[in-house]
């Protein structure tokens, strides 16, 4: 199957230090892929390579066929990006940032046609026309998420997206997840939260130190790590040599 | 685009809404409004009406060729001000911009530069306004001097030819200021290297003209006319060009078409689009330049409102390697409860923070214009002493202003602390004085030395000069009061509005502050009153000023809320 996300010996390097080294991974259409690693693995960077905030020093990102390097606007139009921390633009309402995020994709119908319905199902009714200067972080954050879902995106890039949210919302998010994931999206979520990855993903990549360190399903991990039938938590630590 | 430009319009409207949302910052913008455009609308509409009353009052004010190049000075202050704010700007990118618009497919190259111009022009509009104030506030005079008549299309065309000009200028230096950054950034250039050749440039623009001025006065020549006039002439005239060109521009209705200005138009416009060019020769890297500033405002936001992170690297350093930060050793020694508390606490950080090197550019200012006057009055005996004390005066005076955005910074800290401090429990009144104090003592020390200098130089002026020591510093006292109120009032300075509010409202407040000494010593002159009882009524009334001004800011403190 041709991978719809294609990372290929990614670099990027700050003030001489590797933050990435050479990581290289695919996501298949409908499949969940969960970027675990200690703090500074390099996992954040990795995502804001993967949406073009960053550009890399070395190698290939490509999304379903198009070269990030080499056709930026196409393969940026495939992806959303929900950042760690929401930081949504203080002197917008929360319908208008909605619409903003529409206009920069050019997705203005899908937004008339689904506005309502995020708002709703994001809870942000009540609020759709309050500053977003007013809101609290957890509701920051759920708008973060609406404005993912009003653009045509294939591949979701998702910041440890659960901080901040309610259980009802987080329970939500983790349903939104898998209808993408039903529907063929690609979904790459970068996550501290290990049962809810080992739930939630079909595989994961592991970083640390700017290297990718493991990949596959829990299974082929636990194998790795020579601990069948224990938690992705201790075969987590056990693959980082975070355990004694 | 479409996008770019309903971010940028949503963003205003609802800036401009939220400052009519508090009764407080209400009435604020509507004051600051109205006597904005009283002041700028003013002059311009009754520019053509030839005044009467005060035609005799007018005959004194200076010719068409001063007023040209104080603006030509203040043009050049301006910029040179813009490319240092440009160099490290920080304001034009922000974490939302990272996290929203930067993975949007929209073109790099738009977003960085339409995120540039809107937000840094904007940023530079105060300054441009306080500019064209001036031109304004000159204008009548000028009419009532010049022999041209007064007419609506010349005016208008300078006007706007003023601001294109302006602008075009203003985006250029932008420009170089972010060509510089993003040098630095990708490892072109040294810091060193840049901010050598930077100060190299502007001590050109300072010796120069001051060397020029030397050859040029003659003995007994008024000092300021002739500075001003020789900036007129070659060679400093050329040094001044660009920038004498955007004065012309606004004084066209009078002094006609320059040569200048079209050669001023030709080199700014081509100054931009080589730097338009060369920063699009950074394309793949704007992003992550963006994201560094970007980065570095959220950083100093964040440090501004954790005090324990409010050290600057220097200090983190040495403490990290074991020694000692700074810390004086009397402050060791002194444990003050209360307020005093407040108090100490404020000097500890002011000492760490390094705020003091504003005090220590004062001295060395303060000494070198001491030498100056010194070297005048040996060089040229003949010059009047009422001149020499007036430069030394009015240069105390101008660099007390120095202390104006170290002092803004600290009160800006002051609401961040907001959270930190409210709980404690202390009144209100006292947490407000300790933080205005702050920076008012430091001014008064720094002035208290200037005084010894000037006094030392004119030991028979010390009366005079205690005089001046004194309405300064309690002037001082009144702006910081003034200054926090008006920022208690629009307290969110990453609001465009709020900010620009803030910076009309700081030109009134310079203003304002010196009135009621300035009323005290212009009554005392004509009933000539002695200068020991001017100074001692004088600090009274500045007193009484300053004590009801922080009753105030205290009661608006304890009804703060830094989200509204």
């Amino acid at each position: 199957m041709t991978p719809l996300l294609s990372i290929t010996h990614l670099a990027k390097y700050f003030n001489g230090l590797k933050a990435v080294d050479g990581v290289s991974f695919d996501l298949q259409p409908g499949e969940i892929v969960g970027l675990l690693g200690p703090n500074g693995a390099g996992k954040t960077t990795t995502l804001r390579c993967i949406c073009g905030i960053l550009r890399p020093d070395a190698g290939l990102i490509v999304a379903d066929g198009h070269s990030l390097r080499d056709e930026e606007q196409q393969a940026k139009s495939l992806m959303a990006f929900v950042p760690e921390t929401p930081n949504p633009y203080d002197l917008l309402t929360v319908r208008e940032h909605i619409r903003f995020v529409a206009m920069c994709y050019g997705t203005l119908d899908l937004f008339e046609a689904s506005i309502e319905e995020l708002l709703g199902r994001f809870e942000l009714k009540e609020k759709e026309d309050a500053l977003c200067v007013t809101l609290s972080k957890g509701m920051k954050q759920k708008l973060m998420i609406a404005c993912a879902f009003v653009h045509r995106a294939t591949i979701f890039l998702f910041d440890e997206p659960m901080v901040g949210l309610d259980p009802k919302s987080q329970f939500m998010l983790k349903s939104d997840m898998h209808r993408l994931r039903a529907e063929g999206a690609s979904i790459l979520v970068s996550t501290h939260q290990l049962d809810t990855a080992e739930k939630l993903c079909d595989r994961v990549v592991i970083m640390q130190e700017g290297k990718k360190l493991a990949e596959g399903s829990i299974q082929q991990l636990q194998q790795q790590a020579a601990m069948r039938g224990n938690s992705l938590e201790e075969v987590f630590l056990r693959l980082t040599g975070e355990q004694s | 685009m479409s996008a770019l430009v309903f971010l940028m319009t949503r963003r205003f409207v609802h800036s401009f809404t939220r400052a009519f949302n508090n009764p407080g910052r209400s009435a604020g913008t509507v004051v600051v409004v109205g006597l904005l455009l009283l002041a700028y609308g003013g002059p311009l509409i009754s520019g053509g009406q030839r005044p009467t009353a005060f035609a005799s009052l007018l005959q004194l004010m200076p010719p068409l060729e001063i007023i040209s190049s104080v603006l030509t000075l203040m043009v050049f202050g301006f910029l040179a001000l813009s490319f240092e704010v440009a160099m490290n700007y920080t304001r034009a990118f922000t974490d939302s911009d990272v996290g929203i618009l930067f993975p949007t497919p929209l073109p790099r190259k738009l977003v960085f530069f339409f995120s540039l111009f809107s937000r840094g022009l904007l940023g530079t509009f105060a300054g441009a306004c306080l500019i064209a104030y001036f031109f304004f506030s000159t204008s009548r005079s000028l009419f009532a001097h010049v022999s041209a008549g007064w007419s609506l299309w010349p005016a208008l065309t300078g006007a706007a030819g003023f601001a294109l000009l302006f602008l075009v200028a203003n985006a250029a230096i932008l420009e170089i200021g972010v060509l510089s950054g993003l040098g630095v950034f990708n490892g072109k250039i040294s810091k060193p290297r840049l901010r050598a050749t930077v100060l190299a440039v502007f001590a050109l623009f300072i010796i120069f003209p001051l060397w020029h001025f030397s050859e040029y006065t003659k003995p007994g020549a008024a000092l300021f006319a002739t500075f001003l006039r020789q900036l007129n002439q070659p060679p400093s005239s050329l040094l001044f060009l660009p920038f004498r060109a955007i004065a012309d521009c606004a004084l066209i209705s009078f002094g006609g078409l320059t040569p200048a200005i079209p050669e001023a138009v030709f080199f700014w416009t081509a100054v931009f689009l080589v730097c338009t060019k060369a920063i699009i020769s950074y394309t793949p890297t704007l992003y992550e330049y963006a994201i560094n500033l970007a980065q570095g405002n959220a950083l100093r936001r964040e440090m501004m409102k954790k005090t324990s992170l409010s050290l600057p690297d220097s200090v983190i350093r040495k403490a990290s390697a074991g020694k000692p930060v700074p810390l004086w050793r009397w402050m060791a020694r002194w444990n003050p409860t209360g307020a005093a508390a407040l108090f100490w606490r404020n000097l500890l950080l002011v000492r760490r923070f390094g705020g003091f090197l504003i005090v220590k550019v004062y001295v060395a200012v303060t000494l070198i214009l001491g030498a100056g006057i010194v070297i005048l009055r040996t060089m040229r005996p003949g010059m009047p002493v009422s001149e020499l004390l007036g430069l030394g005066g009015i240069i105390q005076f101008f660099l007390l202003f120095a202390f104006v955005p170290s002092s803004v910074a600290w009160l800006s800290q002051t609401l961040n602390r907001f959270e930190l401090q409210k709980p404690l429990p202390l009144s209100a009144t006292s947490m407000v004085a300790a933080e205005l104090l702050t920076p008012s003592l430091a001014v008064l020390a720094a002035s208290f030395f200037g005084l010894v200098v000037l006094g030392l130089i004119f030991p028979g002026k010390l009366a005079l000069l205690i005089l001046g020591y004194l309405t300064v510093g309690s002037g001082f006292i009144i702006m910081t009061a003034l200054m926090f109120i008006v920022l208690l009032f629009n307290p969110d300075q990453n609001d465009t509005l709020q900010r620009m509010l803030f910076g009309f409202a700081l030109m009134i407040v310079f203003l304002l502050a010196f009135v009621p000494s300035g009323i005290v010593i212009a009554i005392s002159f004509f009933v000539h009153t002695p200068l020991p009882w001017t100074t001692l009524l004088v600090v009274t009334v500045n007193g009484s000023c300053a004590y009801a001004l922080l009753a105030l800011a205290s009661r608006k403190y304890q009804s703060f809320n830094p989200t509204d």
